[in-house]
């Protein structure tokens, strides 16, 4: 996944750098691997990019880099990052551009057409409405050039979030999640609506409607997982959803437990609705080690159960001899919670260990950019319920249905892709 | 009868509109800085005249008055106040409508305006310092904190900064752009003006829902006008630098949908406890409009951002299709001390919308925005019930329109609900054009469903704050502590 962050000051005295950085380290639940970022004085484009992980330590060219509006983008290194950026110099023009989700132009060749357009006297704004319509995907992009122009575009039906803020009388945010805008000190205006254009400059801010065919729909597994919890996405609070998810579930929930835990960090709103709505003790399960990895974007195997033990040391005195219901916010591959529920029996003794999952089955992977592995590797998609149950050695099992989520988001009155539990995917 | 009206922009527009209405029919003469269309059409139809003069000059002013020898002169703006052109025509025996150069000093010098607050303990005050030496300046912003800068002395609203500070990782650039800022704050701004001891002051910041009240008074009555909202950010969602105003909505009736009663009530309050106090340290009788920037805060529900000693541009077109009593009649039992006479009529079957066209460049880049010839569609924006008040825009010698830099018009709209009004504004507002083709811009959202319900979003819970915090005393003290330096206390009780 990508997560995006442009930042434009209306004032010049200011100096952008920084506050890209920040946006950037508030973008990791997006993509924690590879950053890319651009920043412009009006005249030229400084370009960044390098290993994540080296931001806070060798970050300082971009912390102290010249410019009044810049963008940047954090990647996961399982897609090829190579196509979720580009920038692009020809004469006197360039420009630097990044996504979010799924395009099938290659933006290399994007960019050039972009450079085409404005050398013939056309805005960046003009020349992407002009190159947007040989586009096809599920996006959200943003899109600078050396003149300073700043356009962020939100595909339809509206699959990958964008959002607009404001600092004050001085800056412009656009972030793909709320939260970046929050960190950075602002408030969140708006989001982007499917299909619109909005261009940002010191001298005005435009909006115009590319596309506007049908209702907009959101993607469920947003809400469910990728999103921060602190994020409120096209108006809806993510913590809220998550927490009203985990009330739901205890109604599926048959059994008697001692206590709730949830895996940290995604699924603890689920716990804590859930246990609130069983009236049960919720505690403190796990401790992390390091620093905060999301282990289910993780490529390699090997990685990602590091990833799992090393966030997963478990409290002894909370779970040992206790009946347990262990809340997660979703089932991938059932790596994650066969191991802990090992750890739970076999080093700490725990009597009962219920699996709680705050989604539908997960059976298909997403063709619009959510980095959902191929439905041969989903647990749900290749046992029925008794193996699954068996496999991740749990003694019960436990998921949301469908109509439990989509029951939730017709009260906020939204239209929901949940082709990842359906495969009832919404678009062609 | 003869009236003078001193002033150049769209809320001199109205007054002359407003005027012209009365059933006396005055003849009205402008004295203005350049050639206003609006301004010399409503003169000129009412068998008066536009006068191009230094409208900031007492002599200049006063030497086309004794010529004239009006009944009445109303004074517009701010800065002709300051440099003491209604002292001059007070002297000279005229009856005028607009605060003496003393009087003034409530919007000119925010020190006045909060020492004002804090000797007489006026409800709605923020803790400040003054400062004149720049270098001591920086050393309290450094311990500040959560401030906003502002210069001591009004200068046509702009050069307020506000930076918001509570991210410690985000400060050393903030503190940077503060210490540049004030730096060209003094270079740029109180430069220009010797009136004033402090060049700067520094308040603590709040947030909240901002509105205008504007009230006039004889001095003693004060008759309070519906509230209004002005809208400063330049660009549609609150986006963008700050302007002189890009819009401003209006009722239905006195209030706001986001302002209750009671709040209004108290910001009159607000209003009359401070013309009082003004009143007793001048020792002057004021009379004119006092108008306050009010935002109702976590702090103290009502509170005062800033005070006007004149109508709000745009807010005072938001009246033109509201207020029902003969303005002159207003103007005229309020120079000669009889306004507790005047019962005040306002359509409460109607709400207003004011959106301001500008050109691109405002307000950052003024001198790209000037001399652009526009064309303006006033029969259609007329028949669609909508009205046009100019501003920076002047009649050049070719007898084209064109743009002075400045906020170009304001459109007019009135209706029974605020989507319908807000959408025939927007329409209106498409009819203004730049014939060169340069862009104009002006606030869609300005009115909209989404963004009226957003304000009452906003100030529904900031009611539920400072309410609790009355009701359970809770408001109490705030300590400014530079370290090395001492404590200030400030008592808000």
């Amino acid at each position: 996944m990508t997560g995006l962050i442009a930042v434009l000051a209306f004032d010049e005295l200011w100096k952008v750098g920084k506050y890209v950085y920040y946006g950037l380290l508030a973008s990791q639940n997006r993509g924690q691997d590879r950053y890319f970022a651009a920043v412009s004085d009006g005249e030229k484009l400084n370009v960044f990019e390098d290993d994540l992980n080296y931001l806070q330590i060798n970050g300082s060219k971009l912390l102290n880099s010249n410019g009044h509006v810049g963008i940047g983008g954090t990647f996961t290194s399982n897609e090829l990052h190579r196509v979720k950026y580009s920038y692009l110099r020809e004469g006197w023009v360039e420009v630097a551009v990044i996504v979010d989700g799924i395009v099938d132009k290659d933006l290399t060749t994007l960019c050039r057409d972009l450079i085409k357009l404005m050398k013939s006297g056309n805005s960046l704004a003009e020349a992407f409405a002009e190159v947007v319509k040989g586009i096809h995907g599920i996006y959200s992009l943003i899109c600078l050039s050396n003149r300073g122009e700043l356009i962020a575009y939100r595909s339809t039906p509206g699959l990958r979030p964008l959002h607009i803020g404001s600092y004050g009388f001085d800056l412009a945010i656009v972030s793909t999640e709320s939260t970046p805008i929050s960190i950075l000190g602002g408030d969140l205006k708006r989001s982007v609506r499917p299909g619109e254009l909005v261009c940002i400059t010191p001298e005005y801010v435009k909006s115009f409607t590319i596309k506007d065919n049908g209702r907009p729909a959101l993607c469920s597994f947003e809400y469910i997982y990728m999103a921060r919890p602190d994020s409120i996405l096209d108006g809806i609070d993510v913590y809220h959803v998550r927490k009203s998810l985990g009330y739901q579930l205890a109604s599926k929930f048959k059994h008697d437990v001692d206590i709730v835990v949830g895996v940290p960090d995604t699924a603890l709103p689920y716990a804590i609705g859930f246990a609130t709505a069983l009236n049960k003790e919720l505690d403190l399960g796990f401790i992390s080690t390091g620093s905060k990895l999301r282990t289910a974007i993780k490529e390699d195997p090997k990685d990602r159960l590091i990833g799992i033990q090393l966030k997963l040391n478990p409290i002894r005195c909370v779970l040992s001899r206790r009946r347990v219901a262990l809340v997660d916010d979703s089932l991938v591959r059932g790596v994650t919670i066969k191991n802990v529920v090992q750890i739970l029996r076999n080093k700490l003794g725990v009597k009962e260990v219920h699996v709680v999952i705050g989604s539908p089955k997960l059976r298909f992977s997403c063709p619009y950019g959510m980095e959902i592995p191929p439905s041969d590797e989903l647990l749900s998609a290749n046992l029925d319920e008794a193996l699954s149950t068996k496999y991740v050695e749990a003694d019960s099992l436990t998921w949301l249905s469908a109509e439990n989520v989509i029951e939730l988001f017709n009260k906020y009155g939204v239209n929901l892709c949940l082709g990842c539990f359906l495969r009832s995917h919404l678009i062609g | 009868m003869k009236v003078v009206v001193l002033g150049d922009g769209s809320r001199e527009h109205t007054i002359t509109i407003l005027l012209s209405r009365s059933c006396i029919s005055p003849k009205i003469y402008v004295l203005s800085s350049y050639r206003n269309p609006g301004l010399k059409k409503a003169a000129e139809d009412s068998g008066g005249q536009l006068f191009r003069c230094n409208i900031l000059s007492p002599s200049e002013v006063k030497g086309i008055v004794d010529e004239l020898s009006p009944d009445l002169i109303i004074i517009g703006p701010e800065e002709p106040q300051f440099h003491g052109v209604v002292d001059t025509l007070v002297d000279g025996g005229y009856a005028v409508f607009g605060a003496t150069r003393k009087l003034a000093e409530i919007e000119k010098s925010k020190v006045f305006m909060r020492d004002l607050m804090w000797r007489f303990k006026i409800p709605g005050r923020l803790a400040f310092k003054a400062f004149t030496d720049v270098n001591e300046a920086m050393e309290y912003i450094e311990n500040a904190g959560d401030v906003v800068i502002k210069p001591a002395r009004q200068a046509g609203g702009k050069g307020v900064k506000v930076i918001a500070d509570l991210q410690a990782y985000l400060s050393d650039i903030k503190s940077e752009i503060r210490r540049e800022y004030a730096k060209k704050l003094i270079s740029d701004v109180m430069t220009h003006y010797t009136d004033i001891d402090y060049k700067l002051l520094i308040e603590e910041r709040v947030d909240g829902v901002e509105y205008t009240l504007m009230t006039i008074t004889d001095g003693h009555t004060v008759l309070p006008l519906p509230l209004v909202q002005d809208h400063p950010h330049a660009f549609d969602n609150d986006l963008g630098p700050e302007t002189g105003g890009m819009g401003s909505i209006q009722g239905p009736g006195y209030i706001l949908p986001f302002i209750n009663q009671q709040e209004y009530q108290e910001s009159i309050e607000i209003i009359k406890s401070t013309l009082k106090a003004l009143q007793t340290v001048v020792n002057d009788r004021y009379v004119g409009v006092l108008s306050g920037q009010m935002m109702l805060t976590p702090i103290w529900g009502p509170t005062v951002i800033e005070f006007y000693s004149r109508f709000g541009d745009p807010e005072v077109v938001n009246l033109l299709h509201v207020l029902d009593t003969d303005f002159l009649d207003i103007v005229e039992a309020a120079v000669s001390r009889k306004l507790a006479s005047i019962k005040l009529k306002v359509r409460d079957d109607l709400v207003t919308v004011a959106k301001v066209v500008s050109p691109k460049g405002y307000p950052n880049n003024r001198r790209v925005a000037k001399g652009h010839p526009i064309s303006v569609d006033e029969g259609l924006i007329r028949s669609n019930g909508c009205e046009v008040l100019y501003a920076g825009v002047e009649l050049g010698s070719d007898g084209n329109l064109y743009t002075t830099g400045s906020r170009i018009a304001t459109i007019l709209c009135s209706g029974s609900n605020y989507k319908v009004v807000s959408d025939v504004a927007n329409k209106c507002a498409e009819l203004i054009k730049c014939i060169d083709g340069w862009d104009t811009f002006y606030r869609s959202d300005i009115g909209s469903e989404s963004l009226v319900s957003e304000r009452m979003r906003l100030a529904e819970a900031v009611r539920d704050v400072y309410t609790y915090r009355r009701k359970n005393n809770l408001v109490s003290i705030k300590v400014d502590w530079i370290p090395g330096r001492g404590a200030t206390i400030y008592d808000y009780r």
